[in-house]
């Protein structure tokens, strides 16, 4: 059996390795390929009952020799060279060792992401490093990355380049059984339940947040314990907290690590929680109130992101000291349940193996990918657009047709479900540019550069951008469409894609047939594709991801 | 050794199968590299590379022992 290769690691948190557990454990149900995870990390805790094969190495870039780091790095090569993995599977932060390891070359690689900050996202697309994967599994649904504040280049990036999807959120969803379990364990007597988590217990800065946190909360407990109020606190700490010793008290539980915190999230009456994407959404698929403490956070805009799932979800953001905690635990203890809770995802996990298993599969049999034309033909004059469709032959079927009835030329792909559409020489005084993308219109076809264009788009730029690529202007003569073939092959020679607006109002009616068939002909024994539209925006969109600024 | 989270209850017991020196021109890479393989024929196994002496110049291989890992 093949092995699929998870490649992930844990700097102070835990969420990295879990979401990667969930998904090895389903490759492994499925008994296709081998998971095998592969981490650097300083606690194994999560590793106990996991039936996945685990090698876990140190965090290398805190290794203290730079040739015992090297060594590491060396160790790491040879084993997944011995490996052979069929598919490498990384998580959220593209890492440039992993790239540059000589024996995961030309292997089929995907990322699984979970939430970014638009930013962040921003820096990574443009340093160019998702372009390494075949495919990038986005662990959140499409309307909440949109919330995330991404520019419109990485919009369109995500939207448009074929390689991004949208499987939803991945988390561990506890059933009923085991949040009453955590309950009866830790709410006894039926007592209102504070659980207080900050992720693994790690800090991002030097700045004593899980200290703070906990302390306050161990305060605001004895407080409460001291009026005869009946609340009783968990505080999970991870096992990366390195604050003050903390103490069970009569109502204080203290864990250091809790392998059933999502049930004792979901069951908790009142959540204290850093937002961080596993803690959040075990807590949000219970009823408690939320009191979210942000942390300083690496790439996760943590602080923006607990105002949202506040607004959103109701729940109140905090910092970790007591005179802010104090008051909104009270008040949160003084609420009833939380209504809007977050439905778990049944299929994300599922879509994230069936990614797996295709590119596992596909591994063996690359294709060589032929050269690919847009065909773009512009009707005489006195033939209607959709009448000159109609009588396309065959082997033009993939051609565009101007739709010179639309507001600069519009053309679509027929068989596009999303309906997107792309203006030939766009004119800017018709329609700001994000009237245009509420359209539909996603791509601009140029045949000659226009400055005009540029100031249009930069001036108000939409969401998702507009793409721009160039188009070759070819005149059809009549009887001569040799011109044309020239034209085409010579294009072609330098570029593997190329758009040719083709315009055939010099033809006469009567001729126009012949000269699509014979052109048809000649570009059906020629080594290329005629494309739809989508095709040559998912070209432009995948430049957003190769590094370069447009 | 480089952590002391490592005697907390919560992480898993493991046992030392060997050391890798890593300026001994004897101890061979491959060698170490192909023990590692022949550890993951076992179902469910947890091997342990993140241990170190303070200067990192010895390395531990350890795998899990005590812990009845789930197998499927």
């Amino acid at each position: 059996m093949r092995n699929a290769i998870f490649l992930v690691k844990n700097g102070i948190g835990f969420g990295h390795i879990r979401r990667a557990l969930l998904i090895a454990e389903a490759i492994l149900r499925a008994g296709q390929l081998r998971p095998i995870v592969i981490s650097q990390a300083s606690s194994l805790a999560l590793y106990r009952n996991t039936p996945v094969r685990v090698i876990n190495f140190p965090l290398l870039h805190r290794v203290p020799s730079a040739i015992t780091e090297d060594l590491y790095t060396d160790l790491l090569n040879r084993l997944l060279d011995r490996l052979d993995p069929a598919v490498v599977i990384e998580d959220t932060y593209p890492d440039a060792r992993y790239r540059r390891l000589p024996s995961l070359a030309d292997r089929p690689r995907l990322l699984v992401m979970r939430r970014l900050d638009g930013l962040s996202f921003d820096q990574i697309r443009q340093r160019g490093d998702f372009a390494h994967y075949d495919q990038i599994l986005i662990a959140q649904d499409r309307d909440a990355f949109r919330q995330e504040g991404h520019s419109g280049d990485s919009l369109a990036a995500v939207e448009s380049s074929g390689r991004f999807t949208f499987v939803g959120n991945i988390a561990h969803t506890p059933t009923d059984e085991e949040v009453a379990a955590a309950r009866s364990v830790y709410a006894v007597g039926g007592a209102p339940l504070v659980v207080v988590n900050g992720g693994a217990g790690g800090d991002q800065m030097p700045d004593g947040y899980g200290d703070r946190l906990f302390t306050a909360c161990q305060t605001i407990a004895a407080r409460l314990a001291t009026e005869g109020h009946p609340a009783r606190f968990v505080l999970v700490t991870g096992p990366y907290y390195a604050g003050r010793p903390l103490h069970d008290t009569a109502n204080v539980t203290v864990r250091r690590y809790e392998p059933r915190l999502p049930a004792l999230l979901a069951a908790a009456d009142v959540a204290v929680i850093k937002p961080g994407n596993n803690a959040l959404s075990e807590a949000l698929s219970g009823t408690g109130q939320l009191v979210l403490v942000p942390d300083v956070s690496f790439m996760e805009g943590l602080d923006e992101h607990a105002h949202r799932i506040a607004a959103q979800f109701g729940g109140v953001v905090g910092a970790p000291d007591r005179d802010s905690l104090e008051p909104l635990i009270r008040d949160a203890l003084g609420r009833g349940p939380r209504m809007a809770t977050l439905a778990p995802s049944t299929t994300s996990v599922d879509a994230v193996v069936r990614a797996i298993h295709h590119h596992a599969r596909t591994a063996g049999a690359p294709e060589i990918r032929p050269k690919l034309l847009l065909l773009i033909l512009k009707p005489p004059d006195s033939i209607e657009p959709d009448k000159l469709r109609a009588q396309l032959p065959e082997s033009l079927q993939n051609a565009a047709v101007l739709d010179r009835h639309q507001v600069g030329g519009v053309v679509s792909d027929s068989d596009s479900p999303s309906a997107l559409t792309a203006v030939v020489d766009v004119d800017p005084s018709a329609m700001p540019p994000q009237e245009a993308v509420d359209k539909g219109v996603r791509l601009l076809i140029q045949t000659t550069p226009s400055p005009a264009v540029e100031r249009w788009l930069r001036g108000r730029p939409p969401l998702p951008a507009l793409l721009v690529t160039s188009a070759e202007l070819v005149n059809a003569c009549p009887g001569s469409p040799d011109v044309a073939q020239r034209r085409i092959t010579r294009l072609l020679r330098s570029t593997a894609t190329t758009v040719v607006l083709l315009d055939l109002r010099a033809l006469p009616e009567p001729a126009v047939a012949d000269y699509l068939a014979t052109l048809g002909d000649w570009l059906a024994s020629q080594p290329l594709h005629l494309v739809g539209m989508n095709a040559i925006l998912a070209e432009q969109a995948t430049r957003l991801l190769m590094g370069g600024l447009r | 050794m480089n952590d002391r989270l490592r005697a907390d209850a919560v992480e898993p017991e493991t046992t030392t199968v060997r050391t890798f020196a890593v300026r001994r021109d004897d101890d061979d890479l491959n060698t170490f590299a192909d023990t590692i393989i022949e550890l993951l024929e076992h179902d469910g196994v947890l091997v342990d590379l993140s241990r170190h002496d303070r200067r990192a110049d010895l390395i531990e291989l350890r795998v899990s022992t005590s812990e009845p890992r789930i197998q499927t």
